[in-house]
């Protein structure tokens, strides 16, 4: 049986077949992060694309040494910097607030899409890229911090202070609708 | 816990958006391999290694010339000190006797054409 570090090596000689298995296997975790950061479904697929064509391009330049999904995340997390400078500011839709509290108060354990792209328009508004992005990798994604460090290139102090911001930002955003 | 903890815990916990784009990404992936690009990236460097040393070249030699042509330019100066004797006009006494002066050294001086050939005929 082929581990992944197996048909990575087989990727970096040419091999589109074992890279169609990279691309099935990680396209989820990738579009989890770009739909969290962009709130914007077309935009969030966009950037799995040019992940994808970009670690295709620049497999040469991976260290097995590291996991191969925090080089993916690092990729994925400066594309989705990237549009998010280049959009307009995200702002929430009066259906988000029905679709969060729905959320809220039932027992449900899977959101469609659209309903991720309405909790994080309405939780993550105010915040900068930056808080954004920590914010999505420790709290949504589950990522350790010290991932979380290696993927942003920020130390631990400011991934805390980051972190903190978000949560107290949304923290009080919550309480604004009600929720405290 | 409160509210706000509860729902960034269940978010958390929530299922991963769904995604299925594998024939997209793989069609529009660039037609080089990686190694291939890798391969063209060293072309490109080589073919620019030598233009660069061309174009170098290509200075001093301009360099070279320009400073060879300055030294012949020197030579042409050198050869403008020394100008062709002019001739001497008589401007002194009667219209005759400058006449006859102008014809007195008319004799004495060979003709331009003579001393050419002459220094022609020499240098064979």
């Amino acid at each position: 049986m082929q581990t992944e570090s197996d048909i990575i090596k087989q990727c970096k000689d040419g091999n589109r077949e074992a890279f169609r298995w990279v691309v099935q296997q990680h396209q989820r975790l990738v579009f989890s992060l770009a739909l969290k950061m962009l709130a914007d479904e077309e935009e969030a697929k966009d950037v799995v694309q040019e992940t994808f064509i970009r670690v295709w391009q620049r497999i040469s330049d991976y260290n097995p040494q590291k996991p191969f999904t925090t080089w993916l995340y690092t990729i994925a997390s400066r594309l989705c910097l990237d549009h998010l400078k280049q959009m307009r500011r995200i702002l929430p839709l009066p259906e988000d607030e029905s679709v969060l509290q729905r959320f809220a108060n039932d027992e449900q354990q899977t959101l469609e899409n659209s309903e991720w792209v309405s909790i994080v328009r309405m939780l993550a508004e105010g915040l900068s890229p930056k808080q954004k992005l920590v914010f999505t990798l420790c709290q949504l994604e589950g990522l350790p911090s010290a991932e979380v460090e290696q993927i942003t290139g920020l130390d631990a102090k400011q991934v805390k202070s980051n972190l903190y911001v978000a949560r107290q930002t949304i923290r009080e955003r919550l309480k604004h609708l009600g929720y405290e | 816990m409160n509210k706000t903890d509860d729902i960034l815990e269940k978010l958390k916990n929530t299922n991963q958006p769904e995604i299925d784009m594998t024939e997209e990404i793989m069609n529009s992936l660039p037609l080089t391999s990686p190694r291939g690009g890798i391969e063209a990236s060293r072309t490109l460097f080589f073919i620019r290694t030598v233009l660069s040393m061309a174009a170098v070249w290509l200075v001093g030699l301009f360099i070279v010339l320009q400073t060879e042509s300055t030294g012949q330019e020197e030579i042409y100066n050198v050869e403008n000190q020394y100008p062709l004797p002019q001739p001497e006009y008589c401007t002194e006494g009667t219209s005759r006797e400058i006449l006859m002066c102008y014809l007195e050294r008319k004799r004495e001086r060979q003709s331009i054409y003579s001393l050419i050939k002459q220094n022609f005929y020499e240098n064979q």
